[in-house]
């Protein structure tokens, strides 16, 4: 019997890799906690910043692992300037801007908050290339 | 016998010992973070998270001392243990669930009990018995709104005409309960079920000598609730026009359900409406509502299901009449959890009254009233099968579509081109998948508003980034078409001493950040200017500005067909360009003509294109880029058909409804406790002790 398998479409980006869909399911789904509207509360844009630092961990989750089940390699020695190396790169910086302790965050202006949601969502812009990039193998990762 | 614990495990150990609020905090933060961007995580992500928090941790972020961190991060093998510890740890003591393959997942206690309130307020809010209180005789309702609402206007007879599957609505949703949904697309009469709500109840008051109760409003983003208050202020206004009417011995287009004499009575015992706020700011004060006041929770499909626990938790408690608008399959809440989900899923068990609106009454063409359905209908099983892709009929429709002005009766003329024909000159097509998406909109949009000054309009992009890009270019093309004019330019210092600036002309769509900090004045019926109130203007409302006076230094700007003035400095202070919507926004929004921007990034789904093809009422005009969707309408139906911004959550419904069942699981600070710490038990820090007995005290 053979396995079928499985091909997530997204539109732009077609993959067959459960790991590299699993992060742009997360961009898809984040691209809603990244849009804010002018009067919303510190309360609501820090439920969002949350999200945001959330989906970047998930992201980076499932980027190890496929890593780990496509090229053996762990996230912390792939080479560096690799596409793996460079997602990694962008999702650090993007939990750099997001985290924060709740109790903190509800102290900070609206402003800085979406000023790091803003970020947030330049930096999510640039990974659908780059993970489609590394899933048509154009990467030496070790 | 269990394994001696490392060295690098101890010392993980007695860390996680001495330091339990941190660990503690640390655990909740990183929980709450994972359970934002989706209800599960597996040990593996939680794992990954709690080393990214301990990798990003700063005095500045977290508020800890610089050697409470240093004493955890300096040694990297202690780090790795402390992470591989709490994780295992938060493991046992958090609710658990299996994936699709399996896989033991987790969640929150925060979640569970969310989702646990909101079943047994629900299930208690429906048994309760409204202790006969019919709202009326529903046939007389359904023919005054049919009478005071213009929104149940079919035909080009310019006759209110109710339709027979909208009354049978209305009788459901006006069946006696605490706890009443309506669920339905976009346009398909839920606010007038609002209104008809009002109209019910007053009159089932007034004409059984019981106290006319409070009514309140809200939604979960300030534009929703600002919106629904207005909306149910209608049947006020509404009644206005209509006694005016009667006093000048005008015809109406039907026979009154009531006398001029009972109208003015019935008119005058109309409670105000108040509310407006978003629902969280409205949950801060709802312990102010009494029993038997009347809330109308619109939108409810973005309540994340914190909110919506505290919601009927309040509700229940008080005694308060809960009536929810909302559809779970427009854009979901942006918190963890779906409270409408939820309550919709488990409708027959908990014996809640629901209503599912499956009309559109926006869209005036019969056929894409249809489409709306059809892509709200949308499943990626269907593809391929042209009976039933009920997303190809639709694209397809509009895409063939082509829309050629209004006719004399301020109807959307259009011609439906079938392969072959010949396109009518000058014509729009509903949807095109075109090089330029941006720069064929704003010539359209240009020319629409030259041509028809007077017909209302949205412009829409799919994100907040191309939202903004498209404003900059179509603002630009307004100017140089003279369509925006008298521009001025405003300049200020902010608190920060940074300057800051905004240019604003006659002709622009404005937004404020705080209006109420403004002194606006509107123009009554009477044509003079008086106060404005505090709900007649919100932040997300789009105002254009019509007017300004030299002398006073004052913008007249216009919502709707209501007129307001204020001082144009001010105004421009805290005001922004708000012509073009994201998606998200544009949610709610009702208008002639619908312009709809999808640059190469695509970005759509059934969410957004459930939103973008619903806010017109005569005309939709879709501008797609090729470069996104190569194989046009195949390439565009294949994302329309999936939910692509969330998951669907029938399957995280299930594993809740597993977790439920889940018994109870040791407590994070009951496991902290408990480690393995070495031969010699150590002692808690004093520090630590007094901590706790402040605590206690």
């Amino acid at each position: 019997m053979t396995e079928e398998k499985r091909i997530y479409d997204f539109g732009n980006y077609v993959t067959a890799s459960e790991e590299l869909a699993e992060i742009f399911f997360c961009l898809k789904k984040m691209a809603s906690v990244l849009e804010f509207s002018d009067d919303e509360t510190v309360d609501a844009l820090v439920e969002k910043q949350m999200a945001v630092s959330g989906y970047a961990s998930r992201m980076k989750s499932s980027l190890s692992d496929f890593l780990e089940r496509a090229y053996h390699a762990e996230l912390d020695q792939v080479a560096q300037g690799s596409f793996a190396a460079k997602i990694a790169e962008n999702l650090n910086e993007m939990k750099k801007k997001t985290f924060y302790f709740r109790e903190i965050a509800l102290q900070l202006p609206a402003d800085q908050i979406k000023a790091n949601l803003r970020e947030a969502a330049r930096l999510a812009g640039g990974l659908p290339s780059m993970v489609a990039a590394l899933d048509a193998g154009e990467d030496e990762v070790k | 016998m269990s394994e001696k614990p490392t060295r690098a495990q101890l010392e993980a150990n007695r860390w996680l010992y001495r330091n339990q609020d941190f660990a503690q905090k640390l655990a909740q933060n990183v929980t709450g973070e994972l359970t934002r961007s989706g209800e599960f995580f597996s040990e593996k992500v939680l794992t990954a998270a709690l080393k990214d928090a301990v990798d990003n941790l700063t005095t500045e972020n977290s508020g800890l001392s610089a050697e409470q961190i240093n004493e955890l991060t300096s040694d990297p093998k202690k780090a790795a243990a402390v992470v591989s510890t709490l994780s295992g740890l938060i493991r046992d003591s958090s609710p658990s669930a299996k994936d699709k393959n399996g896989n033991d997942v987790y969640t929150t206690q925060e979640i569970v009990k969310a989702e646990q309130d909101i079943l047994i307020h629900a299930k208690a809010m429906a048994e309760r018995s409204t202790e006969g209180q019919p709202f009326g005789d529903t046939e007389s309702i359904q023919t005054a709104i049919a009478e005071v609402d213009g929104i149940i206007q079919e035909g080009s007879d310019g006759k209110y005409v109710m339709r027979q599957e909208y009354k049978e609505l209305f009788n459901s949703f006006l069946q006696p309960s605490y706890l009443q949904i309506a669920n339905g697309p976009p346009g398909c009469g839920k606010s007038t079920l609002a209104q008809g709500l009002i109209y019910a109840i007053v009159k089932d008051a007034t004409e059984h000598g019981k106290p006319v109760p409070n009514f309140y409003a809200t939604a979960p983003s300030a534009k929703a609730a600002g919106g629904i208050v207005d909306d149910m202020k209608g049947v006020s206004e509404n009644c206005g026009k209509i006694l005016e009417k009667m006093d000048k011995g005008e015809e109406l287009v039907r026979d009154p359900v009531m006398s001029a004499e009972d109208l003015r009575a019935f008119s005058a015992s109309l409670p105000e409406i108040k509310g407006g706020k978003p629902l969280d700011q409205m949950l801060e004060n709802i312990e102010q509502m009494k029993p038997g006041d009347i809330l109308v929770l619109d939108e409810a499909g973005l309540a994340g299901a914190v909110s919506m626990a505290r919601l009927l938790k309040a509700a229940d408690k008080q005694g308060i009449r809960l009536f929810m608008l909302g559809d779970n399959l427009q854009i979901p809440p942006s918190m963890a959890g779906n409270g409408l989900d939820e309550l919709l899923m488990m409708q027959k068990e908990l014996g809640i009254k629901t209503t599912e609106l499956e009309i559109v009454l926006r869209q005036r063409d019969k056929a894409e009233a249809k489409w709306t359905l059809d892509l709200r209908a949308g499943d990626p099983k269907d593809e391929g099968n042209p009976e039933k892709d009920r997303v190809m009929k639709a694209l397809n429709g509009y895409s063939h579509r082509y829309y050629t002005g209004f006719d004399k009766n301020g109807k959307a003329e259009y011609k439906d081109v079938k392969d072959g024909e010949e396109i009518p000159a000058g014509s729009t097509p509903g949807l095109q998948f075109i090089d330029d998406p941006h720069g064929r909109l704003i010539s359209d949009y240009i020319e629409f508003r030259q041509k028809y000054p007077s017909r209302s309009s949205v412009v829409m992009a799919a994100t907040d980034t191309e939202a903004q890009e498209l404003l900059g270019k179509l603002r630009g093309g307004m100017v140089k078409a003279g369509i925006v004019h008298d521009v001025q330019s405003f300049k200020w210092t902010k608190e920060d001493g940074k300057e800051a600036g905004i240019e604003v002309g006659i002709g622009d769509t404005m937004m404020l950040g705080n209006p109420s900090e403004l002194k606006i004045m509107k123009k009554n019926s009477q044509g003079q200017f008086e106060a404005a109130k505090a709900d007649d203007i919100t932040s997300g409302d789009q105002l254009e500005i019509v007017g300004y006076d030299k002398e006073t230094k004052q913008f007249t700007f216009k919502k709707g067909k209501n007129e307001f003035t204020c001082d144009a400095k001010a105004f421009a202070a805290q005001a922004k360009h708000g012509l073009v919507l994201p998606l998200y926004e544009a949610q709610g929004a009702s208008r002639d003509r619908a312009f709809m921007a999808v640059s190469e990034a695509g970005h759509m789904d059934k969410v957004h294109t459930g939103v973008a093809f619903s806010r017109h009422e005569q005309q939709m005009s879709a501008y797609v880029s090729k470069q996104a969707y190569p194989d046009g309408v195949v390439g565009f139906a294949k994302e329309v058909r999936e939910f692509s911004t969330r998951k669907q959550l029938y399957s995280d419904g299930k594993k809740m409804a597993e977790v439920l069942k889940d018994p109870g699981k040791p407590t994070l600070q009951s496991l902290l406790q408990t480690l393995e710490i070495g031969d010699k038990k150590e002692k808690i820090p004093t520090e630590v002790i007094k901590q706790k007995i402040l605590k206690t005290k």
